[in-house]
């Protein structure tokens, strides 16, 4: 999986992992991450990263509902650094929903992910990353799921 | 979500909507929902309803890409994954494909134009699968499932028999002659 250093162009690797213990500290820095993550450390969090470095670019906490078979993403964050105009790296964000996405194949929920968007940006959800509108909900399933994965993470 | 915290989220957002475009917020969050206790009752009602419907309507082509996507990130994330697991061995993937592509040993067999014998004695371990199966395997799975991975499998079982297997390696030194090197 790879990111795009912005400047040079460069496709710089990167890895996703769960967060851990020794992580929550940067986390629940607020020059670098603005949620309150605190709220989060019961959930499953993962962190990615550059494959070389150790800053924590992006955050993503998912909730998994086996009974209904699917994954729930409940946060994301990229770190302020990395939002808007002056950010370093782009795809953070769509590497993050790509993995829940194949998280969610190998769990043999048929690549069902959902999650509960703000009311006016869930139409940005939709044409950026290939989610479908459910009422208030998003999700995304099967070969939308591929072609996400495939768009962000193909490293095969 | 408490009041609080409700109240902190929609401060963030206004700051941050003022800071950002909504494409620019898409490509960085995912905001806690908005929704009140009802709402949010009510939205997941409506998606366990959709959830239940879609599960049932499933077509046969719709199981299969699903099948085969499964294998292929699992057989992925046992790759990536530093540790060997006899778990997850070839024969394991391939008897998986058996099933998800609701195959008899002797169709795929055939389907892949190779001996049912040959099939037999790799879903056994006694052969490994080679690069010319791995490479009709992925032909035969739609090009979703690559032979790199396929292949990649059978490597990480060689590198654990290097690492374990000392008879062998005792056994096959044994038939050297004429060592080119020998340490003082």
């Amino acid at each position: 999986m790879k990111v795009i250093h912005r400047e040079s162009g460069e496709l710089l690797e990167a890895v996703i992992e769960l967060a851990e213990d020794k992580d929550w500290k940067i986390i629940q820095n607020e020059n670098t991450f603005q949620f309150d993550w605190n709220f989060e450390k019961g959930q499953i969090v993962h962190k990615i990263r550059l494959e070389t470095e150790e800053e924590i670019l992006g955050l993503v906490s998912i909730e998994d509902i086996p009974k209904e078979f699917r994954i729930h993403i409940r946060l994301i964050e990229v770190n302020v650094r990395d939002v808007g105009k002056q950010k370093r790296y782009d795809n953070i964000a769509g590497c993050l929903f790509a993995f829940i996405c194949e998280l969610a194949f190998q769990k043999d929920y048929e690549g069902y992910v959902s999650l509960q968007p703000k009311t006016e940006l869930a139409g940005h959800y939709v044409s950026k990353y290939g989610f479908q509108q459910l009422g208030k909900n998003l999700f995304i399933e099967l070969d939308d799921s591929r072609k996400l994965i495939n768009k962000y993470l193909n490293d095969e | 979500m408490n009041d609080k915290q409700r109240e902190y989220y929609k401060k963030l957002y206004e700051k941050l909507s003022k800071e950002y475009t909504k494409e620019e917020l898409v490509e960085a969050f995912v905001f806690p929902s908005d929704m009140s206790e009802e709402e949010e009752k009510e939205a997941n009602r409506q998606l366990l309803e959709d959830r239940k419907r879609r599960l049932a309507n499933r077509t046969p082509e719709e199981k299969m890409l699903s099948g085969l996507l499964r294998i292929k990130y699992q057989m992925k994330d046992y790759i990536e994954r530093n540790q060997f697991d006899k778990d997850k061995s070839t024969v394991y993937f391939l008897n998986e494909y058996l099933k998800v592509t609701d195959k008899k040993q002797k169709d795929l067999a055939e389907d892949i134009g190779v001996h049912v014998t040959r099939l037999s004695r790799i879903l056994n371990g006694k052969e490994k699968l080679s690069l010319s199966v791995a490479y009709r395997l992925e032909a035969h799975s739609g090009d979703l499932i690559p032979a790199i991975m396929w292949w990649k499998l059978v490597q990480k079982e060689i590198e654990q028999e290097i690492k374990t297997d000392e008879e062998k390696k005792q056994q096959e030194k044994g038939k050297v002659k004429n060592i080119v090197y020998q340490r003082a």
